[in-house]
C-alpha cells in the first residue's frame, strides 16, 4: 500500500529526516515513535506532501512524490494532524460536508452519531465552540468519511479520554480488517504496540530501532 | 531582494574616488541637456535613497515618501522667503521633513506589512489632498515659484553633486555602524531581532525619521533648482517614483536607487520621445518582471555577473 | 434639507458599489491574504469597457455582462503570474503595483488622460423633495445589492463557498484533506475580478473616467476591508455604506475635496487607534 524509499524531509539546510526506506502492506498498521521533534511530523506530513521531500514516495505501487496534497488525498490517503485541527470558522456539519460526497449527507450524519453519540446536538456549532474532546471527534470522523486506504495518524491519543480512545482503537482495527493501512506517530510506545504489527523509533533522522506490535 | 555589499572599505573608497572623478569632469564633455538629466537623475536617487534605507534596509515598505519630499520643498521655498540662505535652507528642509518623518513614523511603527503600506499610501493622499485644498499655503497644483538666485539644473550641477555625494557616504557609513547592523537583522528576521531585546520600534522611527530627512534633502534640492514647487509634489506618484527605482535598481544597496533612479528617468526622456506616455506601461511590466523574475533588481544582476567575472564563488 | 437627503441616498449608492468592488478584495484578501493592489485598476477597466462598449458598441448593458468577464479574466491572469510569490506579502503588494502601473499606464495610451463620460442609459428621475432624482442611481444599488446577495449565497450556502471559506482558515490542511486550494484560489481572483468590473461598469454613467480612478479607489477599498476586518464581507458591507454615507454627507457640508479628505483622516485614525482592527493577520507567515 505505502512504501518510502530514501525518503527525506529536509528544512533548508537541516535535515529531519535523513532517510527512511519501509512498506507498508494493506491491512498492517505500522507505529513511528521517538522524542518531540524527532521528524515524526515531518514524516506524515512528507507522505500526504504538505513539505518538501526527497526519495520515492510509493501508493499503491505510484510514486506520488511529484502530487500536490489535494491530489494525495483524493487518491484515498487520509491525515489526521496533530492538535485535532478542525476549521473553527465553520459549524461541525461544515466540516463534515467539507469532504463528504454531495449526497447521502443524512447518512454520512447518521454514522457519525453512531460512532460519536455526544456529538449529537452540536451540528450547528461552530467548530471554535467545541470542547478540545469533541473536535477531535469531529477530525476523526473527517478523517473517516471519504473511507480512506491509507490512514495517517499523528498523535491521536493526544488529550483523547478513555473512552474514545476506545472507540478510535475499535475504528482502526475495523479499518485493518478491510485491508486498509495505518501509520499512527505517537509518543506513547505502548499504544502503538497495541495496535501495529511494527514501531520504528526515530532518533537523528533515522530508524534506530524497530518493535514487534 | 536583499544584497549584502560585500566590498570592504579600502576597494569602496577607491571605486567612490574613481567615480567622483568621472562625475567631477562630466559637465565639459556632455551637452546642456545631458548635464540637466544627470544633476535631476542625481536629485531623485538622493530621494530613491531614502527610501532604499527604509525598504530595504529596515524592511518597511513605505508609499509614503512623497510627504517628506514636499515637506523639504516647501520649507525651501518658506526658508527663502523668509530670507535664509542656500546653506541653512537645505539643512532646515532635512530637519522639518525628518521631524514629519519622526511624527509620522512614531504613528505608524507599530503596524506590519501589507497594513502598514496601505497606511503609508493613504497617508500619502491625504497630505496630497491637503497640500491642494489649501492653496494659501502651498499654490495648490498650480504651485508657488522659490526665489532662487540662481536657478537651473545643469549650473547647479556641483552643488547637487556634493549634496549627493554627502548623501551617499552618510548612508554607506550608516548602514555599517551598528544602527544599520540592527536594522539588517530587523529586516531579515523581526522575532529574533526583538527577542534579541533591541526595540524594534525605536530602530524603526530612527530610520523613518533619517529617511524622511533625505527625502526633504532631495525635494528641497529639486525645488531649489527648478524654481518652483507644488502641490504635485506630494503626489502618490513621486512615492510610486521612489519605489520603483529603488526595486529595479536593487533596493538594500545603497547604490542601486541611484542606479534605478538615473537608468529610469533617461528611459523616460527617451520612451516619451518615441511613443508618449508608454514609459508608465515599460516600467509597470518591469517591476512586474523584477518581482516574479529577479528580485534583486539591476544592481543585483550587474553584481552578480561581475562576480562571475571574478571567479568568485556564489553567492 | 433636499441636498441632505439626496446626499444620504447618493451615499447609499455609492456605499452599494464600494461594498461590491470591497467584497471582491475581501475574496481574495481573505482567501490568502494576497493584497492584489491592482484591484482598483480592474475597477477602472471594468468602467473603461463600459466606455467601449458605449462608444463602440452602441450599447452600454453589454458591459454590464462584457465587464465583469473580461475582468473576471484579467483578475485570473494576475493570480496565476503571482503564483511564484504569493506567499509573501511584500512581493505580492509590489508585484500588483507593478500590474496597476501597468494597466493604469496602458489606459492612458489607448485612451488618454482626458476625462471619459458615459451618458446616463436612461434619463428616467423621479421626484424626490421636488427635484428629479436619476432612476438609474436606485437601479444601480439594487443591482449591487441583488449580487451582494448572490455572493452571500455562494459563499455561505454552497459546497464552492464552504471550500472557500475553509482555504481561507487554513489552508495547509484544505489541501491535506482534499480541497485544491491553488485551483480555488484563481478562481477567487476570478470572483474578484468579475465583482471589480462589474462595479466599474455599474458606476461609469456616474462619475468621470480617468486611468488614475483606480488607485485612489484602491486606497478607499483597502482601508474599507481592513476597518471591517479582512476576510470579514459582510463587515465590510457595512463599513462601506458607512465609509459613503459619511463622505456624501461631508461632500454637502464643505466640499467635495475637504470632505474626502476627512473620510480618509477619519478612517486612518480608526485603524491607527484600533491595534485589534488590524488583529487578523496575514493567513501566511513570512517563510524564514
Amino acid at each position: 500500500m505505502l512504501e518510502l524509499r530514501d525518503f527525506q524531509v529536509r528544512y533548508g539546510n537541516f535535515k529531519a529526516i535523513k532517510n527512511l526506506s519501509f512498506s507498508l502492506p494493506s491491512g498492517d498498521a505500522v507505529g513511528l515513535t521517538g522524542r518531540n521533534g524527532v521528524g515524526k511530523t515531518s514524516t506524515l506530513k512528507g507522505i500526504i506532501g504538505l513539505v518538501e521531500t526527497e526519495g520515492e514516495v510509493l501508493f499503491r505501487g505510484e510514486d506520488i512524490s511529484d502530487l500536490e496534497p489535494h491530489t494525495r488525498a483524493t487518491r484515498g490517503i487520509g491525515y489526521l494532524p496533530q492538535e485535532r485541527k478542525v476549521f473553527g470558522q465553520l459549524t461541525l456539519e461544515e466540516n463534515l460536508r467539507l469532504v463528504g460526497e454531495d449526497s447521502g449527507e443524512d447518512r454520512i450524519k447518521n454514522e457519525v452519531i453512531d460512532l460519536f453519540p455526544c456529538l449529537k446536538g452540536l451540528f450547528n456549532q461552530k467548530a471554535v465552540n467545541l470542547s478540545g474532546g469533541e473536535q477531535t471527534m469531529v477530525a476523526i470522523a473527517r478523517l473517516l468519511i471519504r473511507n480512506p486506504d491509507l490512514l495517517l495518524l499523528d498523535e491521536p491519543t493526544e488529550g483523547l479520554m478513555p473512552e474514545l480512545e476506545e472507540v478510535l482503537h475499535r475504528v482502526l482495527e475495523e479499518n485493518l480488517r478491510q485491508d486498509r493501512s495505518i501509520l499512527i506517530a505517537d509518543r506513547n510506545i505502548n499504544y502503538l504496540k497495541a495496535i501495529s504489527n511494527e514501531v520504528y523509533q526515530l532518533s537523528e533522522g533515522l530508524v534506530s530501532n524497530v518493535i514487534e506490535g | 531582494m536583499q544584497m549584502e555589499a560585500s566590498w570592504n572599505l579600502g576597494k569602496l573608497l577607491t571605486v567612490f574616488v574613481v567615480v567622483l572623478t568621472v562625475f567631477g569632469v562630466l559637465p565639459l564633455f556632455l551637452g546642456r541637456f545631458q548635464v540637466v538629466l544627470v544633476t535631476e537623475a542625481l536629485i531623485l536617487g538622493v530621494y530613491a535613497l531614502s527610501f532604499d534605507l527604509i525598504f530595504g534596509y529596515a524592511g518597511m515598505l513605505s508609499f509614503g515618501q512623497s510627504i517628506f519630499f514636499g515637506v523639504g520643498a516647501y520649507t525651501i521655498l518658506y526658508s527663502f522667503k523668509g530670507g535664509l540662505g542656500l546653506a541653512v535652507s537645505l539643512l532646515l528642509a532635512v530637519f522639518v521633513a525628518g521631524f514629519f518623518g519622526l511624527l509620522v513614523g512614531g504613528a505608524i511603527v507599530r503596524i506590519k506589512g501589507a497594513k502598514f503600506f496601505l497606511v503609508t499610501l493613504v497617508g500619502s493622499i491625504l497630505f496630497y489632498l491637503l497640500a491642494l485644498d489649501n492653496r494659501w499655503l502651498t499654490g495648490g497644483s498650480d504651485g508657488m515659484v522659490v526665489p532662487t538666485v540662481f536657478p537651473g539644473l545643469a549650473e547647479n550641477y556641483y552643488l547637487v553633486l556634493g549634496v549627493s555625494v554627502t548623501a551617499i557616504l552618510f548612508a554607506l557609513i550608516l548602514v555599517r555602524s551598528p544602527l544599520g547592523l540592527v536594522l539588517k537583522m530587523i529586516r531579515d528576521n523581526e522575532r529574533r531581532a526583538g527577542l534579541l531585546g533591541y526595540s524594534l520600534k525605536k530602530y524603526k522611527v530612527i530610520t523613518f525619521t533619517i529617511g524622511g530627512g533625505i527625502a526633504g534633502l532631495a525635494g528641497g534640492l529639486y525645488a531649489y533648482t527648478s524654481g518652483f514647487v507644488s502641490a504635485g509634489f506630494f503626489h502618490w506618484t513621486r512615492s510610486a517614483d521612489a519605489v520603483v527605482w529603488t526595486i529595479l535598481g536593487g533596493a538594500g544597496t545603497v547604490v542601486g536607487p541611484f542606479l534605478g533612479a538615473a537608468l529610469l528617468t533617461v528611459v523616460s526622456d527617451i520612451l516619451s520621445a518615441v511613443v508618449g506616455n508608454i514609459y508608465p506601461v515599460v516600467v509597470g511590466a518591469l517591476l512586474v518582471l523584477a518581482v516574479v523574475v529577479f528580485p534583486r533588481g539591476v544592481f543585483g544582476l550587474l553584481e552578480g555577473t561581475i562576480r562571475n567575472w571574478k571567479g568568485d564563488s556564489g553567492g | 434639507m433636499s441636498k441632505l437627503a439626496f446626499g444620504l441616498l447618493n451615499g447609499v449608492v455609492w456605499g452599494t458599489v464600494l461594498a461590491l468592488l470591497s467584497s471582491g478584495l475581501n475574496v481574495v484578501f481573505g482567501l490568502m491574504g494576497t493584497v492584489n493592489v491592482a484591484h482598483g485598476s480592474l475597477y477602472m477597466f471594468g468602467a473603461y469597457l463600459a466606455w467601449i462598449c458605449f462608444s463602440f458598441l452602441d450599447s452600454f448593458w453589454l458591459s454590464l455582462i462584457v465587464s465583469p468577464l473580461a475582468v473576471g479574466l484579467v483578475g485570473v491572469s494576475i493570480g496565476f503570474l503571482l503564483k511564484p510569490v504569493r506567499k509573501d506579502p511584500i512581493l505580492t503588494v509590489l508585484g500588483t503595483f507593478g500590474i496597476t502601473i501597468l494597466l493604469q499606464g496602458s489606459t492612458l495610451v489607448l485612451w488618454g488622460g482626458t476625462p471619459r463620460r458615459v451618458p446616463l442609459p436612461f434619463d428616467s428621475t423621479f421626484s424626490l423633495f421636488g427635484t428629479g432624482y436619476s432612476f438609474y442611481r436606485i437601479f444601480v444599488a439594487l443591482v449591487s445589492g441583488l449580487v451582494l446577495y448572490c455572493l452571500w449565497f455562494l459563499v455561505e450556502r454552497t459546497k464552492f463557498g464552504l471550500r472557500l471559506r475553509a482555504s481561507r482558515e487554513d489552508p495547509e490542511l484544505s489541501s491535506a484533506i482534499g480541497i485544491p486550494v491553488f485551483n480555488l484560489f484563481l478562481l477567487g481572483f476570478a470572483l474578484g475580478g468579475a465583482l471589480a468590473g462589474l462595479s466599474g461598469a455599474l458606476i461609469a454613467p456616474l462619475v468621470s473616467l480617468t486611468p488614475e480612478m483606480g488607485l485612489r479607489i484602491f486606497a478607499i477599498v483597502f482601508l474599507i476591508v481592513i476597518i471591517g476586518g479582512l476576510g470579514k464581507i459582510w463587515r465590510s458591507v457595512v463599513v462601506a455604506i458607512y465609509f459613503a454615507v459619511f463622505r456624501g454627507l461631508a461632500s454637502i457640508f464643505l466640499d467635495s475635496t475637504k470632505g474626502l479628505i476627512l473620510t480618509f483622516s477619519l478612517a486612518l485614525l480608526v485603524v491607527l487607534v484600533n491595534p485589534s482592527i488590524l488583529g487578523r493577520s496575514s493567513a501566511n507567515a513570512n517563510g524564514s
